[in-house]
């Protein structure tokens, strides 16, 4: 953070987690709004728990309303996931594919979009294992975009990541995911353990199979504003803005859709 | 008939908690979970390492370990935000029986905690009347609301001070957030910190009310406190834990 304030870095916007801002004060939240000055924002929450068993904490999703409309972001995203049974576990959680949830899930976003009064964007997340599934992990998260006639945050990282750890072509599944509902894109490192596990860590550099990937996005859904996100081992900026002016050239080789391309987290 | 989703979800978290004791997830491969295991856990103990540096540096490594796994299988988590896990840490080291702590633990745990909420507190609204270069025995003297005081049975503060062997002594510290968002502490003396708390506490109080508040309470003469309280109260205006004065509008004990 001190860096991009201090060398206003050529970034089209920022992301944060409305959950680790809506509440602080001092310094820091003024160091947040000067930001703002600067850049526009884009959101990504993290402990909607959209596909959770317990039901929507509609204080919570009023608490984001009111941080969206203080802030005024250009999207507020969220992922496909479940992050708490009944209590929270602050992190993510892939739901069971099946047709009971997908009926579940659709019915949560639609009463989430009405509270907030907009579109909600959600991310396909990556995940290691899950239970014994009735649909493919495409299917249903078609499916639900299509019902809840919501969007899509298509990470690009994750669809590699799960590739690996699932056994399935990564081209195939960006070439079946509409191109209407592509809103944003995220790519990110991370760890390889094994040969056919890879962990989502976003604690290094994106990887070659990613880029290429990436590629592949652009060339099929334009050039979708995406987010260079980085949680962990976090270099000099200089590096992480090389990765953004990669991300740019991938970009501009592809149909220009849109003038807002990369962004930090 | 397989297992519905909903219960399939509750034992995935269920696994992640405490992989040690609950059945597995129909359809989930035991070492992965195991992986969802550690990733969650190390979130959780991240944030708590980051929050209780000191407290964890006066265990022992698999002290620290108990007491965190005990936490993250044990403790339910009910708010949607992960800074409010630290608070919850604190009531569960009272709680638990997993490990033996000594009461200076406890409390330097406690101040980590009230100086990791004060780094991220919310920003509360400055009173309309504040008049910073504000007489502050006619008028109501105004705490910062960005400092708070912290009583404690241990020099909790003090860097060479060990919470697990070193005796108890009475401290009274005021907790200030500076401008860099950084915790500044200043040390009080009791009767200094029974002054700032009286402040506090009457709200619509002049200065010289609360001053001649404190000499009925710890039996001072009231002349000579005054001046060295008045100048005690200049130098926290100076040091920006007194803002300035606003208008009194009442009495002490004023029973109208």
């Amino acid at each position: 953070m001190h860096e991009i304030e201090h060398t206003h870095p050529a970034l089209d916007f920022l992301e944060v987690a409305p959950e680790n801002w809506l509440r602080l004060g001092g310094p820091i939240k003024r160091r947040f709004e000067a930001l703002l000055e600067r850049y526009p924002l884009y959101t990504h929450g993290l402990s909607l728990s959209i596909g959770g068993p317990a039901p929507l904490d509609e204080t919570f999703i009023r608490a984001i309303k009111q941080f969206l409309d203080d802030y005024q972001p250009v999207l507020y995203s969220e992922h496909l996931s479940f992050s708490s049974d009944n209590a929270h576990l602050y992190d993510l959680m892939p739901i069971p594919f099946t047709e009971a949830a997908i009926n579940h899930v659709v019915a949560r976003i639609q009463r989430v979009q009405d509270l907030l009064g907009q579109r909600l964007v959600l991310e396909n997340v990556s995940y290691y294992t899950a239970p014994t599934a009735e649909l493919d992990e495409l299917t249903f998260i078609t499916t639900i975009l299509e019902r809840a006639d919501c969007d899509l945050l298509l990470d690009v990282n994750n669809v590699y990541v799960n590739s690996v750890n699932h056994g399935y072509d990564p081209v195939a599944f960006i070439d079946r995911i509409p191109p209407e509902r592509v809103r944003y894109l995220h790519v990110a490192g991370h760890l390889q353990l094994e040969p056919n596990l890879i962990i989502d860590t976003h604690g290094a550099a994106v990887s070659d199979p990613v880029w290429s990937l990436l590629a592949h996005t652009y060339r099929r859904f334009g050039a979708v504003p995406t987010l260079l996100e980085r949680d962990f081992e976090i270099p000099p900026l200089v590096e992480l803005m090389s990765e953004v002016a990669t991300i740019r050239s991938l970009a501009d080789s592809a149909i220009p859709l849109n003038a807002h391309t990369a962004g930090a987290a | 008939m397989s297992t519905d989703f909903q219960t399939l979800q509750h034992q995935f978290a269920a696994y992640i908690r405490d992989p040690a004791q609950a059945p597995l997830p129909e359809g989930c491969d035991p070492g992965r979970m195991r992986q969802y295991h550690q990733l969650f856990f190390n979130n959780f103990d991240g944030v708590l390492e980051n929050t209780f540096a000191r407290f964890k540096a006066s265990l022992a490594p698999n002290q620290w370990a108990t007491l965190t796994q005990t936490f993250f299988r044990d403790t339910p988590q009910h708010s949607p935000f992960l800074a409010d896990v630290p608070a919850r840490f604190t009531d569960f080291l009272a709680e638990q029986e997993a490990l033996a702590l000594t009461p200076g633990q406890e409390e330097l745990a406690a101040f980590e905690l009230t100086c990791f909420e004060l780094r991220k507190a919310e920003d509360p609204d400055h009173p309309l009347s504040l008049a910073t270069d504000g007489d502050l025995l006619a008028g109501h003297p105004v705490v910062n609301p960005e400092c708070l005081l912290f009583e404690s049975d241990f020099p909790v503060h003090d860097l060479d001070w060990s919470p697990v062997s070193d005796p108890g002594q009475l401290t009274f510290l005021c907790l200030i957030r500076d401008s860099d968002g950084h915790i500044q502490i200043q040390v009080l003396s009791a009767a200094s910190a029974l002054l700032l708390a009286l402040i506090d506490e009457n709200p619509d109080a002049s200065g010289a009310e609360i001053i001649a508040q404190l000499c009925q309470q710890l039996d001072l003469p009231v002349e000579e406190t005054r001046y060295t309280a008045q100048a005690q109260l200049e130098t926290w205006r100076a040091d920006r834990i007194i803002l300035g004065s606003s208008p009194p509008t009442s009495r002490i004990n004023n029973t109208e």
